[in-house]
C-alpha cells in the first residue's frame, strides 16, 4: 500500500510585496531591517500556506536564495560567484560557481541562520534542497580540479555533506538533491557510475531521506541507473517523463511524482491530476508516493504558486481518503 | 560594408527625471538638476524640459504631457549615445517601459499575471497569452519617426522578436485544455499549441510592426531573441519565426541572442537568409586581461563555431560587459575586437558592440563604457591598419 505525502518542490516566489521591497532595497530606498521583515512576513505566510495544506514536509521556499548555488558559494572555500549563466531552459539565471580552490564548507555558522530557516518544533518535518554534486560539477566553471568528476567528489564529501549533516542536526529530515544536468544531457555511463559512488558517500551514516530529484528531461533514459543509487526516492518531471514508459521498471523507492506544472499559469484541473497521481501509484506501486510540482514554483507568481500548492494538498488527501 | 562598424545594442537606463515624471511621483531638485547637468554635458537645448518637470512638481501631468518627457529623454538618449561616437545609434529605447512589458501591454491578447524573477533580485511582469495576439497599432512606429527627424547618424530599431515574446509569456490560450501529464502525447500536444503561438506572434504582431517601420524609412531593425536557446531544441521554431516575421521585407536584419549556450543556433541559424548579423554578447563570460590570444580571451572560444562553419555573416562582438560597473579600457576593448577579427578573419565582419542593452548601468558609466568602446575600436583600426 503506498503512501501518499506532499510538500514544495524548491525555490518558492516572493510575494509581490517582497519583490517590491528586495527592488527598493537593491536601490537604496529601504533598509536591512524593512528587508528582513519582508523576507520574514512572506516565510510566515509560506508556513501557513504548507501547514493549511496538509503538505507533510515543510520548506522554508528558499525566499532568500537569490538561485541554486549563490548562497552555497558564500559559505564555501575555493568558490566564487562567476557570470550570469541561464538555468536550463528557463528564463533565469544563476551566478556560475567558480572553482578556484579546494572546495570546502567554511561559514558553518550562518548555515542555518540565513539560508535555512525552520521554527523550533520539532514534531514538523523539514526538507531542504540542495544542487546535486553531478550537476554542481557541470554547472560550475571548474579551474581547479583536475577534471569535473574529480570536483564532483570533492563538492559531496567537502563541502555538500558537511552542510547536510549540519542541516540534519537543526531537524531536516529530507534533503532532495536536484538533478537536471543528468536528464537534460545525455551522460556518460562512467560518470554516472562516479556520480553513483559520490552518493553513495554523501549517504552513507546520513540520518536523513535522500531524494534525486530529476527534472527538466525525460528521466527514462537514466532510470536503470537511478534505481540503484542508495537513496531513498527518485524524483520524475512527468511533464517530460512517459508514465508508461517506466512500467518495466521495478520501483521499490519512493516516488517524488512530479505532476503539477511549476512553469504554467494555468492552475491544472484537479481531476486530471488526482486521475494521474492515482495511476502512477497503481503502475509502479512506490512505498511512498510524493506529490510536487515538477519543479521549484518560482516560474509563477506568488499567487499562482500558492493556488498549485493547494491543488497538491488537495489531490493528496483525497488519495489517502480513497477519493 | 565598413569595418569595425560600432554600435549599441537597445535599452539605456531611464533617467532619474523621465521615471518620476512619467510614474507621477515628486521630483526634488536633484532630479532637475540631472536634466541641465546632462543637457549642458550634451548640448541640448533644455529650458523647455526644465519648464515641464517644474510644472510636474507643481501639478499631475497629462498623458500629452507625459509623452513629451518620454520624447525629452529620446532626445537626451540620441544625443548621449551620438556624443560616444557610435557609429549606429537609436534612442536607448526611451519610451519603451521594457523589452517585454512594452510589446506585450501594447498588443491584444494578452493579460498580464503578475512578477517572477530573472535573477538576484531583478524580476519582470509576465503575461498570460489569453486570445490570439493582435496588434492594435505598430507600437514602434511613433518612436522610430522621433528618432529618424532628431538623430544625426544612422539608427537601426531594436524590436523584441517572436519567439522571445512568447517565451517569456505564459500561453493560457493555445495550450488550454492540453493537460495531459505523464505521457508522449501531452507533450506532443503542447509542442504544437507552441509552435502555433510562436508564429502567431511573428505573423500579427512582429510583421506588421516591421512593415511600418520600413515604410517609415527604418533601414536596419535588429530583433531581439535573448530566449533563443532557452530550448534547444525550438531553435528551428526560432528560425521559421524570424523568416515568417521578416521574409520579403526590403531591409537590413540582425539578430541579439544573450546570455545563451550558442552551440546551440548550430546548425539551424545557418539558413537565416534574412539575418545579416548576429551581435551577441561576450565580455560577461571574458577575462579581463590584456591579450590577442585564446587562453586569454576565454570568452570568445564560440567564435570559431562561427568560423568552422562558414557563417558569412557580421558578428555583433559585445565588446563591455553590461552587468558590471567596471570600465572596460580601451586596450582590453581592442585586443577583444582584434581578437575577433583574428578569428573571424575579416574586419568587415566584426561590429563591435555592447554585450546587451545598458539599461542596468547608470548613464555615467553608460557613457564610459561606450566611449571606451568607440576608443578601443579605433585603436584596434589603427592597428591593423
Amino acid at each position: 500500500m503506498t503512501q501518499v505525502k506532499a510538500f514544495l518542490n524548491g525555490i518558492y516566489p516572493r510575494s509581490e510585496p517582497l519583490v517590491s521591497i528586495t527592488r527598493d532595497y537593491d536601490r537604496g530606498r529601504t533598509g536591512e531591517q524593512e528587508l528582513k521583515q519582508g523576507f520574514q512576513q512572506d516565510l510566515e505566510a509560506l508556513i501557513d500556506l504548507q501547514v493549511s495544506s496538509g503538505l507533510d514536509y515543510l520548506s522554508d521556499g528558499m525566499l532568500n536564495w537569490q538561485d541554486l548555488y549563490h548562497p552555497i558559494v558564500g559559505m564555501a572555500e575555493g568558490l566564487k560567484a562567476g557570470p550570469l549563466e541561464r538555468s536550463f531552459n528557463t528564463n533565469t539565471f544563476y551566478r556560475q560557481p567558480i572553482v578556484a580552490g579546494n572546495v570546502r564548507l567554511q561559514r558553518s555558522d550562518d548555515v542555518d541562520s540565513e539560508f535555512f530557516h525552520r521554527d523550533g518544533s520539532q514534531e514538523t518535518l523539514w526538507k531542504a534542497v540542495l544542487p546535486s554534486p553531478y550537476l554542481f560539477s557541470r554547472v560550475a566553471a571548474n579551474e581547479f580540479y583536475h577534471d569535473e568528476n574529480e570536483l564532483m567528489m570533492a563538492f559531496t564529501t567537502e563541502l555538500l555533506k558537511p552542510l547536510t549533516q549540519r542541516l540534519v542536526e537543526r531537524g531536516i529530515s529530507f534533503i532532495q538533491l536536484n538533478e537536471p544536468y543528468l536528464v537534460s544531457h545525455k551522460p556518460r555511463l562512467q560518470d554516472v557510475k562516479l556520480f553513483q559512488e559520490a552518493i553513495e558517500a554523501f549517504t552513507k551514516d546520513l540520518n536523513a531521506r535522500v531524494c534525486i530529484h530529476t527534472h527538466f528531461g525525460d528521466a527514462e533514459p537514466i532510470m536503470e541507473h537511478l534505481l540503484d543509487f542508495e537513496v531513498d526516492a527518485i524524483g520524475i518531471d512527468f511533464l517530460e517523463t512517459d508514465l508508461d514508459s517506466l512500467t518495466g521498471y521495478d520501483f521499490e523507492m519512493e516516488l517524488v511524482c512530479g505532476c503539477v506544472n511549476s512553469r504554467s499559469s494555468l492552475i491544472e484541473d484537479e481531476e486530471v491530476v488526482y486521475a494521474f497521481a492515482h495511476r502512477t501509484i497503481e503502475q509502479l506501486n512506490p512505498p511512498i508516493c510524493y506529490l510536487t510540482t515538477n519543479t521549484g514554483l518560482e516560474f509563477v507568481p506568488e499567487e499562482i504558486a500558492r493556488n498549485k500548492v493547494r491543488l497538491l494538498g488537495r489531490v493528496a488527501e483525497r488519495l489517502r481518503t480513497g477519493g | 560594408m565598413d569595418a569595425l562598424q560600432t554600435h549599441e545594442i537597445g535599452s539605456l537606463s531611464k533617467l532619474s527625471w523621465r521615471v518620476k515624471a512619467i510614474q507621477g511621483r515628486t521630483l526634488g531638485a536633484e532630479d532637475l538638476t540631472s536634466a541641465k547637468n546632462w543637457g549642458e554635458r550634451l548640448g541640448i537645448a533644455y529650458q523647455g524640459l526644465i519648464d515641464l518637470l517644474q510644472r510636474a512638481q507643481q501639478e499631475k501631468l497629462s498623458e500629452a504631457d507625459r509623452a513629451e518627457v518620454m520624447r525629452w529623454s529620446s532626445r537626451y538618449a540620441i544625443k548621449m549615445l551620438e556624443q560616444t561616437g557610435l557609429d549606429v545609434i537609436y534612442d536607448g529605447e526611451q519610451q519603451r517601459s521594457e523589452m517585454y512589458h512594452y510589446p506585450v501591454s501594447h498588443s491584444q491578447g494578452f493579460e498580464f499575471r503578475g512578477t517572477v524573477r530573472s535573477f538576484d533580485n531583478k524580476y519582470y511582469r509576465k503575461a498570460a497569452c489569453v486570445a490570439e495576439p493582435k496588434l492594435s497599432r505598430p507600437y514602434h512606429l511613433d518612436e522610430f519617426r522621433f528618432a529618424r527627424d532628431h538623430a544625426e547618424k544612422p539608427l537601426k530599431v531594436p524590436i523584441t522578436g517572436a519567439y522571445t515574446l512568447a517565451d517569456w509569456s505564459y500561453d493560457e490560450y493555445y495550450s488550454k485544455g492540453s493537460f495531459q501529464i505523464g505521457s508522449e502525447f501531452g507533450r506532443a500536444q503542447r509542442n504544437q499549441a507552441r509552435r502555433r503561438f510562436v508564429l502567431d506572434v511573428a505573423r500579427n504582431l512582429i510583421r506588421p510592426n516591421i512593415e511600418t517601420l520600413v515604410e517609415a524609412g527604418a533601414e536596419w531593425i535588429q530583433i531581439d531573441e535573448p530566449a533563443v536557446t532557452t530550448h534547444p531544441e525550438e531553435v528551428p521554431l526560432f528560425v521559421e519565426a524570424f523568416e515568417a516575421s521578416t521574409q520579403g521585407i526590403d531591409c537590413q536584419f540582425s539578430a541579439h541572442i544573450c546570455f545563451s549556450d550558442y552551440t546551440r543556433l548550430f546548425p539551424d541559424i545557418l539558413s537565416m537568409e534574412n539575418c545579416s548579423e548576429f551581435a551577441l554578447e561576450f565580455a560577461n563570460r571574458d577575462s579581463t586581461a590584456l591579450g590577442v590570444n585564446p587562453q586569454v580571451r576565454t570568452g570568445y572560444e564560440i567564435l570559431t563555431r562561427f568560423k568552422e562553419h562558414r557563417v558569412d555573416k557580421r558578428i555583433g562582438v559585445g565588446v563591455v560587459d553590461v552587468h558590471s560597473d567596471f570600465i572596460e579600457p580601451p586596450d582590453l576593448i581592442r585586443d577583444r575586437i582584434l581578437y575577433a577579427v583574428e578569428v573571424l578573419g575579416d574586419p568587415a565582419r566584426v561590429n563591435p558592440t555592447p554585450d546587451c542593452g545598458l539599461r542596468t548601468r547608470t548613464w555615467d558609466v553608460a557613457y564610459e563604457k561606450l566611449s571606451n568602446l568607440v576608443a578601443g575600436a579605433e585603436m584596434a583600426a589603427r592597428s591593423m591598419s
